[in-house]
């Protein structure tokens, strides 16, 4: 075993420092030379590895799905003010405004309970992505389209609307979870005061029986042919690399989703996974029919992902797949909008959703 | 009795490394454990028949083939031969068998089989949890696959220990390295 072997250099040491005493006397070596086997020596770190850490983040990490779920509003409530978050991400297509035709119903139910004739704030703000500008624009068309939701299922509220770009971020952007961070930040917030505000119904992904898992086998090789949708492009921010880019359906097994998403370089050099971003792979996963997002597993500060390192080797010539893991659906879905990374090409409306087995 | 002071130095030394040789896991040529036959194997994978082979590794419970990872033409048949839980640790056996004609007979490593990419997970899609091979002690707990090696159409098993699953799983997806598809739904004994 790879323990025994690397103790080797350590027992080498050991066997020569206690020698060292019998050769000040003379170069003879006798079995006197050598202290006795006792139990300590039995038992000691260079002959005996306990591993007694059997639930660490490292060897073991179990996942809460809540954390990587998303719904569409977050009700927060302190002395008599109510703020209700909305997410960006759930409500909207990237740059746009447009609200669907269930977010608006959906808005609506939000502020069924809001006083009669009270005053509603209703404030858009974006990420740092893009122009302080352009990022200002977009967070007041957001911000009136809700309001517009709003007032079309309460016309007695009093509405203002702002729109405050990424000039009131909720989160730092930065580090490995920069993406999850400019998603939080893409939102829009409606405030009022006084009342008691519902938030939308939240069912637990537990409280959903687990899906089937499949039969016993291996998964298949990754192929072009198996993909619901691709497209090739040249990666923002690395110059002359362009990828060819499928996703697959996706797939729910137990109590998880799995995206598998395929990756591969037109030309030029073979790279590895990592080379073609910014930072973690952390595709979302937006069901629009029923407003909830969800992210991949990640609570333990482990990224539920065949290839965790980015060390996948991408190459012409043959497809790499990268595997992402999610909570189970909370709702019954058919399709889902993938994001998979900032910058990258919308390409993935409607990705089907498949049950293991079916 | 006595004898020279180098000369036991170095006894002792080869005796310490017949240990260390005994105890990797790459040269068990009679495996013990039963293998199970259900199941099989899915599109893009075939099921391990060593060609040329002077031993063959046990049946096992899920086999397929994948590519040398780095080789243009190398191929390694892998056999789950088992996921047994006793006590508080769980171990998996699999067996490795390389196909690559360019390696002229000279024994092929797990590392070189897997381009130092073999980091095996198990995963629990009804329990929600990863288990990763036990290192706490700064050693990982499997089979040394830098030195457990086969030539070309024999097998080399590999074994590595995994904390027992906390929710008691019946199967568990086996990813061997990131680039390969795993093993799903393979099934979990539970020894006693």
């Amino acid at each position: 075993m790879r323990a025994e072997w690397r103790a080797a250099p350590a027992a080498i040491v050991l066997v020569v420092a206690l020698a060292a005493p019998a050769a000040a006397a003379d170069d003879d070596l006798t079995l006197d030379d050598f202290p006795p086997v006792s139990d300590a020596r039995l038992g000691n770190v260079l002959s005996v590895h306990h591993y007694t850490n059997l639930d660490g983040v490292l060897v073991a990490p179990v996942y809460d799905p809540d954390p990587s779920i998303t719904r569409l509003a977050d009700v927060d409530t302190e002395d008599d003010e109510t703020v209700v978050t909305l997410t960006s991400d759930i409500l909207f297509a990237p740059d746009s405004a447009d609200l669907s035709s269930k977010a608006t119903a959906r808005i609506g139910d939000l502020v069924a309970d809001v006083p009669k004739g009270a005053k509603v704030q209703v404030d858009g703000h974006t990420d740092s992505v893009d122009s302080t500008a352009h990022n200002a624009a977009l967070s007041k068309r957001r911000a009136q389209a809700v309001a517009d939701a709003i007032g079309a299922a309460r016309p007695d509220l009093h509405l203002s609307v702002h729109g405050y770009g990424e000039s009131r971020l909720k989160v730092p952007e930065q580090g490995d979870d920069i993406a999850q961070d400019r998603a939080t930040n893409r939102r829009v917030e409606v405030r009022y005061t006084s009342g008691d505000a519902e938030a939308s119904p939240s069912p637990s992904a537990s409280d959903r029986p687990a899906a089937p898992t499949g039969t016993l086998g291996v998964a298949p090789a990754p192929s072009w042919a198996d993909v619901a949708t691709e497209a090739t492009f040249k990666v923002p921010g690395r110059d002359g690399v362009t990828l060819r880019v499928g996703v697959e359906p996706l797939v729910v097994r137990g109590r998880v989703m799995q995206l598998s998403v395929l990756l591969e370089p037109t030309s030029g050099d073979e790279m590895q996974a990592r080379d073609v971003r910014d930072s973690r792979w952390a595709p979302t996963l937006v069901d629009t029919d029923n407003l909830v997002q969800y992210s991949v597993l990640s609570n333990t500060g482990l990224a539920w992902t065949n290839d965790p390192l980015g060390g996948v080797t991408l190459a012409p010539g043959a497809p790499a797949r990268i595997v992402t893991t999610y909570p189970a659906p909370v709702a019954d879905v058919t399709k889902v909008d993938v994001t998979l990374a900032d910058g990258w090409p919308v390409l993935t409306t409607g990705v089907p959703v498949t049950v293991a087995g079916s | 009795m006595t004898w020279r002071r180098t000369t036991a130095a170095a006894g002792m030394l080869l005796a310490g490394a017949i240990v260390l040789v005994g105890c990797t896991g790459g040269d068990d040529p009679e495996p013990t454990g039963t293998a199970a036959t259900q199941g099989g194997t899915a599109q893009g994978a075939t099921a391990g028949t060593p060609t040329g082979s002077t031993a063959a590794a046990p049946a096992g419970v899920v086999s397929g083939t994948f590519p040398i990872v780095g080789s243009e033409s190398g191929t390694v048949d892998v056999s789950i031969e088992s996921l047994t839980v006793d006590g508080k640790t769980l171990e998996l056996r699999a067996w490795f068998t390389p196909h690559d004609s360019s390696a002229a007979g000279d024994p092929i490593s797990l590392n070189t089989m897997t381009d130092d990419t073999l980091r095996p997970s198990l995963n629990d899609v009804n329990g929600l949890a990863q288990y990763f091979v036990l290192s706490d002690t700064g050693q990982e707990w499997e089979t040394d696959t830098h030195d457990a090696a086969a030539v070309d159409g024999t097998p080399v098993l590999y074994q590595a220990w995994f904390a027992a699953p906390e929710s008691h799983a019946q199967t568990l997806d086996v990813q061997l390295v990131a680039s390969w598809p795993p093993f799903e739904n393979v099934p979990v004994t539970y020894a006693g």
